[in-house]
C-alpha cells in the first residue's frame, strides 16, 4: 500500500488571509479531480504564519469551514462521512510530516483521502516588508493505493544536535504590546542558508552511502527554496546534478515556505512533465537546523 | 480492529505543575469589574496552578517530558517521534514562537536522536488526544515503534488579560478565568497484550462552529486573549454529542458497561454534568466520571491527562482500568479514545 498525490494546486494569486488562501487552494485542488469536499477524511494545515497570530482553534477547522467540508454531519444526518482537521507545524518540512501522518491513517484503514493545505501570510495580512516568505497557497490531495511500487517511500528526518537554530520567528507580546496581533519578528543567522545546504546535503549523502536511497534512481529533485539555486547547490554537492533535474522556481515565486514542495510538484504535474514511474526526491530543509526527505514514484 | 494489528499503549506519563496556586476567589478579587454570578460555583474551579515569570510553555513541557522519561523504560535516544501538542507555544516569557517549532527545541534539550521525527500538532484542547490518535496510527502501522507526546500549556496569560479587560457582566472572556497551567508528557509504544492499550480512537471536526472560540494577542492590552461564545459552544456541542456517541457506539461496539471511568475535557462541572447526562441514555450505564477541575481548572490540551495523573497518583483507580476519554474542543472537535491503562498503573506503583 502506498500514498499517491492524486491532485495538486499552488498559486500566488490568493486572498490576503491564511485561512482564505488555504481554503482557495483546497477548493481548486479538489475541482481538478472532480472530487467533492465532503469526501475528505483528513484535512491537515501545514501553514505556519497566519491571520492575527491566532493560536486557537487550530487553523485547519477554520479552513475546513471556508472550504465547506462536512461542516455539520450531525445535522446533515451522515456521520459515516466526517472530516478530522488539525495543524502540523514543521516549517517547510510540514508537507512530508503530514504525508507521513496521513499514510499511517491510510494504512490503518481509518482514512481514504487526506488534503494537505499550506501557505503563509504576515499576521497583518499585508505584504509586509519584513516578511521573508511569499504567500503561495497550496493543496495536495493524498489517496492510498494498493500498488506498492507507487507513491511515497522512505521518509527520513534529521535535526542538528549542535549549534544554533539558524532562523527564528516569534512575537514577544510584552515588547510588541498592542500590535502583537499584527507583528512577527524574524531573525536569521548570517550563514543560515549555507548551513542548511550543508546540513541537507550531509543527510542525503548519508542516505546514498548507506544504500537507503539510490541516487541513480532519481528523475527530479523538488526542494524547499530559501534562496535561488537552493536545490541546485544541494544537488551539486551530492553529485546529483547530472542525474536528476532540479526544480528551481525561486525566480517566479521566491521562498514559498510551507508551500514549496507542493509548488514544485504542481509545476511538474500541472506542466504535464511527469510520466508513470518517474521518481521525485522531495527534500525540505528548515530551521532547527532540520531536513527531511522522501522518494515519490509517480 | 483486527487481531493481527499491533496495539499501541500508554507506556508512561509525566507531569509538571507550577508551584503557585491561585484561587478563584483571589482571581475575582483582582478584577476591577466583578462577575454577577458565582464563578466557582458555576464552574467548579476552586484553584489553578499559575506559571512564574521564568516558566513558559517550553520549560513546562520540558519538565513534564523529563518526569515522563524518569518513569519510562525508554531512553531519549530510543524515541522515534516527538509530537508537541500544546495550544500555547511561549518560550522566553510571553514570546510566541512560530519557528523553529517547539518540538525542535524540546528534541534538542531532551537529547533525542538526530533522525527522530519531530513536529508540532495543534488541535485546540483536543491536541493531546488527537496526538494520541495520530501516534496510535503510526505505531499500529509500524511507521514508528514508539513516540513521546508533550504539551506544556502556559495558558494563564488569557486569564490575566480577562481580569484586566472584562468590563461587562456578559463577556466573551469569562471562560478565560477557568484555565490553569500544566505540563504533560505521554510515552506510547506497542504492546503484545491484546487487552491493554488503545482499543479505538475516533474524532470529528464540526467546522460549522470553528469560529465560536478564538485565541490571539489582545489589541487592548499586551498579552494573549481568548474570546469564547461559551453558551453557544455548549448548546451546539450537547445537541450533537449524543448522536456522535451513539454512532461511535455502534461503530466500535461498546456501551458504558465496557468502561470503568470517563474522563471528559475539564471545562466546568455544570457543562460536564449536562453533557454526560444526555450521553447516559445511550451509554446504558454512565461509568464513574473523573474530575480534577476543582484543583487544576481547565488546563487546555493536557486536561484529560492531568485528571488521569491526579487519580493515578492518589491511587483512586481500580486495577487495570479501562477509560473512555471524551474530547470536546474549539474547532469544534468531538473525539473519543478508549484505552486500558494497566501499564500506566504499573508506572505509578500499582501492585502487579
Amino acid at each position: 500500500m502506498g500514498t499517491l498525490l492524486k491532485a495538486s494546486f499552488a498559486s500566488p494569486d490568493v486572498p490576503p488571509s491564511s485561512v482564505g488562501m488555504a481554503a482557495f487552494a483546497a477548493k481548486n485542488c479538489l475541482a481538478q479531480c472532480g472530487m467533492d469536499a465532503g469526501e475528505i477524511d483528513l484535512l491537515i494545515n501545514i501553514g505556519v504564519f497566519r491571520d492575527d497570530n491566532i493560536i486557537e482553534p487550530a487553523m485547519a477547522p477554520l479552513i475546513q469551514k471556508q472550504a465547506g467540508m462536512n461542516l455539520d454531519p450531525v445535522r446533515r444526518g451522515s456521520l459515516e462521512q466526517t472530516t478530522l482537521s488539525f495543524d502540523i507545524n514543521d516549517g517547510p518540512g510540514g508537507f512530508l510530516s503530514a504525508v507521513c501522518v496521513a499514510e499511517s491513517f491510510f494504512r490503518s484503514g481509518r482514512a481514504k483521502h487526506a488534503l494537505v493545505v499550506g501557505g503563509d501570510i504576515h499576521p497583518s495580512r499585508t505584504p509586509h516588508r519584513d516578511f521573508p516568505f511569499t504567500s503561495v497557497a497550496s493543496a495536495a490531495l493524498l489517496a492510498c493505493t494498493e500498488d506498492d511500487g507507487r507513491g511515497f517511500s522512505g521518509f527520513h528526518f534529521k535535526t542538528s544536535s549542535n549549534g544554533g537554530f539558524g532562523f527564528s520567528a516569534n512575537v514577544d507580546l510584552t515588547a510588541n504590546g498592542l500590535i502583537s496581533r499584527s507583528s512577527m519578528n524574524f531573525d536569521m543567522e548570517e550563514d543560515y542558508t549555507d548551513q542548511l545546504i550543508a546540513f541537507a546535503s550531509e543527510m542525503l549523502l548519508e542516505l546514498f552511502q548507506s544504500g537507503r536511497m539510490n541516487p541513480d534512481h532519481l528523475d527530479y529533485v523538488v526542494t524547499s527554496q530559501q534562496i535561488k539555486g537552493f536545490g541546485r547547490r544541494i544537488a551539486q554537492s551530492v553529485h546529483l546534478s547530472d542525474k536528476a533535474r532540479v526544480i528551481d522556481l525561486y525566480d517566479q515565486y521566491g521562498d514559498a515556505h510551507t508551500s514549496s514542495l507542493v509548488l514544485g510538484y504542481h509545476h511538474l504535474a500541472g506542466g504535464g512533465l511527469l510520466k508513470k514511474n518517474d521518481r521525485i526526491l522531495f527534500l525540505s530543509a528548515g530551521s532547527g537546523l532540520s531536513a527531511s526527505c522522501s522518494l515519490y514514484t509517480v | 480492529m483486527g487481531k493481527e494489528m499491533i496495539r499501541a499503549q500508554f507506556e508512561s506519563l509525566g507531569v509538571f505543575f507550577p508551584d503557585r496556586v491561585v484561587s478563584t476567589e483571589e482571581l475575582i478579587d483582582r478584577m476591577p469589574v466583578k462577575p454577577l454570578f458565582d464563578l466557582e460555583f458555576l464552574t467548579g474551579v476552586k484553584e489553578r496552578r499559575w506559571r512564574s515569570d521564568t516558566q513558559d510553555s517550553y520549560t513546562i513541557a520540558l519538565a513534564a517530558a523529563l518526569d515522563c522519561l524518569k518513569k519510562s523504560r525508554y531512553r531519549p535516544e530510543e524515541i522515534d517521534v516527538l509530537i508537541c501538542a500544546s495550544i500555547s507555544h511561549f518560550k522566553g516569557g510571553l514570546n510566541l514562537w512560530m519557528k523553529p517549532d517547539m518540538s525542535k527545541f524540546l528534541k534538542k534539550s531532551l537529547g533525542l536522536r538526530p533522525d527522530a521525527m519531530s513536529f508540532c500538532m495543534t488541535n485546540a484542547c483536543a491536541g493531546m488526544l488527537t496526538a494520541v490518535h495520530i501516534l496510535n496510527n503510526m505505531i499500529q502501522t509500524g511507521a514508528v515503534r514508539n513516540g513521546l507526546i508533550v504539551s506544556g500549556e502556559c495558558i494563564t496569560p488569557i486569564a490575566d488579560t480577562a481580569v484586566r479587560e472584562i468590563r461587562e457582566t456578559v463577556d466573551l472572556q469569562f471562560a478565560s478565568l477557568t484555565v490553569g497551567d500544566s505540563g504533560v508528557a505521554l510515552m506510547m509504544d506497542r504492546t503484545e497484550d491484546e487487552s491493554e492499550g488503545i482499543e479505538f480512537a475516533d474524532f470529528v471536526t464540526l467546522a460549522e462552529f470553528a469560529d465560536l472560540c478564538l485565541a490571539m494577542p489582545s489589541n487592548e492590552n499586551p498579552g494573549l486573549a481568548m474570546y469564547a461564545k461559551a453558551v453557544d459552544i455548549h448548546q451546539e456541542a450537547i445537541l450533537r454529542l449524543p448522536k456522535i456517541l451513539k454512532f461511535a457506539m455502534k461503530k466500535h461496539q461498546f456501551t458504558g458497561r465496557d468502561f470503568d471511568y470517563v474522563i471528559p475535557h475539564q471545562t466546568s462541572t455544570r457543562a460536564i454534568d449536562a453533557a454526560l447526562a444526555l450521553c447516559e441514555k445511550y451509554l446504558q450505564v454512565l461509568p464513574e466520571v473523573l474530575i480534577s477541575i476543582d484543583q487544576y481548572g481547565n488546563t487546555a490540551s493536557t486536561s484529560h491527562f492531568v485528571v488521569l495523573h491526579d487519580h493515578l497518583e492518589n491511587k483512586r483507580l481500580k486495577k487495570n482500568s479501562k477509560i473512555f476519554f471524551l474530547a470536546l474542543a474549539s474547532g469544534m472537535v468531538i473525539g473519543f479514545v478508549a484505552a486500558r491503562i494497566g501499564k500506566l498503573e504499573a508506572c505509578y506503583g500499582y501492585p502487579s
